[in-house]
């Protein structure tokens, strides 16, 4: 499966899927199924749901792909991505305000490893603490290992805006009470493990 | 996490915001430290293979031709709606329709095959000069938004005027900002390898250089080109004034009404047909049941057949039973000397041709066109075992339209397009399949050969989109030929497709110590086109080094929303 398609290609796999040619969305289909589920996952933290929302996307994106006219399709997935996920949430919350798991109580399979509980609460309380936007920026860059260029392209947005954001999520990172238990987070752990 | 890339976001960091070194100590633990709790995620390569197969094995036309929504959506729903007992009423109904309509209009096989007569007989009707209105708008929508990837060719016209802020030049730039850092980056990625359950997409394995950073042993450090193009070609001559622009008739209805016939005389299990009222098929699929069978979908609307698999039949369980297994998915990939030769191919592609007696009058010899130019990529890897080589292969018949070989507006064959499946060593779909029924009408056409030579400079329609940088590349253009290209044109919600004359210059230096993909330049030779090209070039939008300062791309929300 190819994970990165080359530009040009990508465009000539788009209009010829929106020809009818399987053969060429499922080229499409190789070449970010890997990223959109990891990124639908780092926004559930939940397998069962990030397989089932990664299913609806590339589901709605074939059906749709006829009617995709503007910009680039690898942002367009994300796009749809975000917002299979703010559905999900919304299906399942009362809240409007909810845009993935971070602002969520602790909860689901993720959580349920004891091992992993411990760091990840750490890791929840910083996510927490960012806007949405940002914590999508963090999920890309040092999770993704998307470049800030193809971030900016993503979203929309230019690179000076992506990276000056990115910058500022970083140090509201720091100013946060969060800071300590990041920076210790594996020695609390320790102590914590070993006094329990 | 890797010191190289922790180095080089620091450095980006403080190229715009130096004040933050003094907190560098700071930032680099909270960058690593979040960096290091990235989440394992658990991607599991057998729901992938299972979800594709369950997503692809939904008939490709009804979902995938840009029709208006309305239309799009009647059909489909109903029988995605339906059971099965439905469907297999409705499928047997289907083939009914078809046998009846092949018998009562005469279609049997001739010695050359036969064209599906989707609607009337194959024809050019010559229309009034200029009828097909402005062409200006195409420039502008499929131009450089189609270099930059952001119209696709289908987005040009009046719909993308409206829809953009700025209109314009203005436009233009935005999409040229913002995807110009997608050219560059991807200009120095390739093809990669899949990765069972490495935690790490394989988007590392190639960065664009930065300043001061230390490539990484695992890293394919490729510098950040731009292109300049130079016209060394024989001196040109253009001495036509005017010439026909084509535009491909599509469905009147007639047919559709005609099947529709068919249905008033049938009920469905649960359902009274002749409840409805002025039923019209506007698309019908067929699936082959059996090994690597196919899907045969006609499309009404568009006039279109399509040929794709029927995924079902064509699954490799060994393969979906790899799971997590790299080493076991890594027996499945392709090797360079796996893919047949180009003569092979198109042998391959020509007998599925005759098999389903599908003309080639109307379409000139096969080619073999490479899917994601892994070529290239191999050639110029460091690690090869890293390039992925594409499961499958096209062959393209370039479409004849006025005896002269179709394009689309990168350069590439526009026509009949068979898919190979290369790991099955088999023909798995056909698209582009459509009654030979045109409208032409002239437009002016330039004689300016140093309008033409200027925009071909430029990057032609594409643009120059790798956008800027100190390391410059001069790519040469070859002598042109005229051709026909193939561009679309949305008007009262539907998309109409035109064949404009062009002139397509072929580009003879492809640099071979980095990638580039692009093989030719195309210029239109309308008059309006060609000035709206230039046009775009002076304002910077598609073609300058340095992109224009931009705002949100309003764009995005429509693409968006298509998919809501």
């Amino acid at each position: 499966m190819a994970d990165i398609l080359d530009r040009q290609a990508e465009i000539d796999l788009v209009r010829r899927a929106q020809t009818g040619e399987a053969a060429a969305f499922g080229l499409l289909y190789d070449a970010h199924i890997r990223k959109i589920y990891d990124f639908i996952y780092y926004k559930t933290l939940h397998k069962d749901t990030a397989e089932d929302l990664t299913s609806e996307v590339f589901t709605k994106v074939w059906k749709n792909i006829g009617q995709f006219k503007e910009g680039s399709f690898s942002a367009w997935l994300y796009k749809v991505a975000r917002n299979s996920v703010i559905d999900h949430y919304r299906r399942h919350k009362e809240t409007m305000d909810i845009e993935d798991c971070w602002d969520l109580a602790v909860k689901d399979d993720f959580w349920d490893h004891l091992d992993e509980r411990l760091k990840v609460e750490d890791l929840r309380r910083a996510m927490a603490d960012l806007k949405g936007p940002d914590r999508e920026l963090i999920i890309m860059r040092l999770w993704q290992d998307m470049s800030f260029k193809e971030i900016a392209a993503q979203l929309g947005k230019q690179e000076g805006a992506v990276k000056m954001a990115f910058g500022r999520a970083i140090v509201r990172l720091q100013d946060k009470v969060s800071l300590a238990l990041i920076i210790l987070g594996p020695e609390i752990i320790k102590i914590w493990t070993s006094q329990n | 996490m890797d010191q190289s890339e922790l180095k080089k976001i620091l450095e980006e960091l403080y190229r715009l915001e130096p004040d933050l070194r003094g907190q560098e100590a700071a930032i680099i633990k909270v960058i690593s430290k979040m960096a290091d709790w990235r989440p394992e995620t658990g991607f599991d390569r057998a729901f992938a293979a299972r979800l594709k197969a369950e997503i692809l094995g939904q008939p490709a036309a009804a979902f995938s031709v840009p029709v208006s929504k309305n239309i799009k959506n009647s059909l489909l729903i109903n029988f995605t709606l339906m059971n099965k007992k439905m469907l297999a009423a409705v499928g047997s109904l289907a083939v009914l329709g078809l046998a009846a309509f092949m018998l009562t209009n005469n279609l049997t096989p001739k010695s050359d095959g036969w064209i599906l007569p989707l609607g009337q007989d194959e024809s050019v009707s010559v229309l009034p000069d200029g009828a097909f209105g402005s062409l200006a708008g195409l420039t502008a929508g499929s131009g450089a938004g189609n270099a930059s990837g952001a119209p696709l060719g289908l987005g040009a016209g009046p719909e993308l005027a409206t829809n953009s802020a700025g209109g314009g030049s203005g436009d233009l730039a935005v999409r040229t900002q913002a995807d110009a850092g997608v050219s560059s980056s991807f200009a120095g990625t390739s093809l990669a390898a899949p990765m069972a359950d490495s935690p790490k997409p394989a988007s590392d394995i190639a960065v664009t250089s930065v300043s001061g950073v230390a490539p990484d042993a695992k890293m394919m450090i490729l510098p950040y080109y731009s292109f300049k193009y130079s016209y060394v070609g024989e001196p040109l001559e253009l001495s036509d004034t005017s010439g026909d622009v084509y535009r491909r008739l599509k469905g009147d209805g007639e047919l559709a009404r005609r099947f529709s016939g068919l249905i008033g005389g049938l009920s469905l299990p649960d359902l009274d047909i002749k409840s409805f009222r002025n039923l019209k098929f506007t698309n019908i699929s067929l699936a082959e049941d059996r090994d690597q069978g196919l899907l045969l979908s006609l499309d009404f609307n568009e006039d279109n057949i399509y040929l794709s698999a029927n995924w079902e039949k064509w699954r490799i369980p060994e393969r979906e039973a790899c799971a997590g297994d790299q080493a076991c998915w890594d027996r499945f990939r392709l090797k360079p000397e796996d893919v047949p030769a180009d003569a092979e191919l198109v042998a391959m592609a020509d007998e599925f041709l005759a098999d389903h007696k599908i003309s080639r009058a109307h379409y000139g010899e096969g080619r073999v066109v490479e899917d994601g130019n892994w070529r290239i990529m191999y050639a110029q890897a460091t690690d090869q075992s890293q390039v992925y080589i594409p499961e499958y292969a096209s062959v393209v018949y370039p479409l004849l339209i006025n005896g002269e070989e179709a394009h689309d507006q990168s350069g590439s064959y526009a026509g009949l397009r068979v898919s190979i499946n290369l790991l099955k060593k088999a023909a798995d779909g056909l698209s582009n399949l459509s009654p030979y029924r045109y409208e032409s009408s002239a437009y002016s056409l330039t004689t300016a050969v140093d309008a033409v030579i200027k925009a071909a400079e430029s990057g032609g329609w594409n643009g120059n989109w790798y956008g800027g940088s100190e390391n410059v590349q001069t790519i040469e253009l070859g002598t042109p030929t005229r051709s026909y290209v193939q561009i679309w044109q949305y008007k009262d919600n539907r998309s109409q497709e035109l064949f404009v004359p062009a002139l397509i210059f072929p580009v003879l230096n492809p640099p071979a110590n980095f990638y580039y993909g692009q093989r030719s330049v195309v210029v239109p030779l309308v008059q309006e086109m060609l000035d709206e090209l230039n046009s775009r070039s002076v304002n910077g939008g598609g073609s300058s080094g340095q992109p224009m300062p931009l705002a949100e791309p309003t764009i995005m929300l429509k693409a968006d929303e298509a998919a809501r």
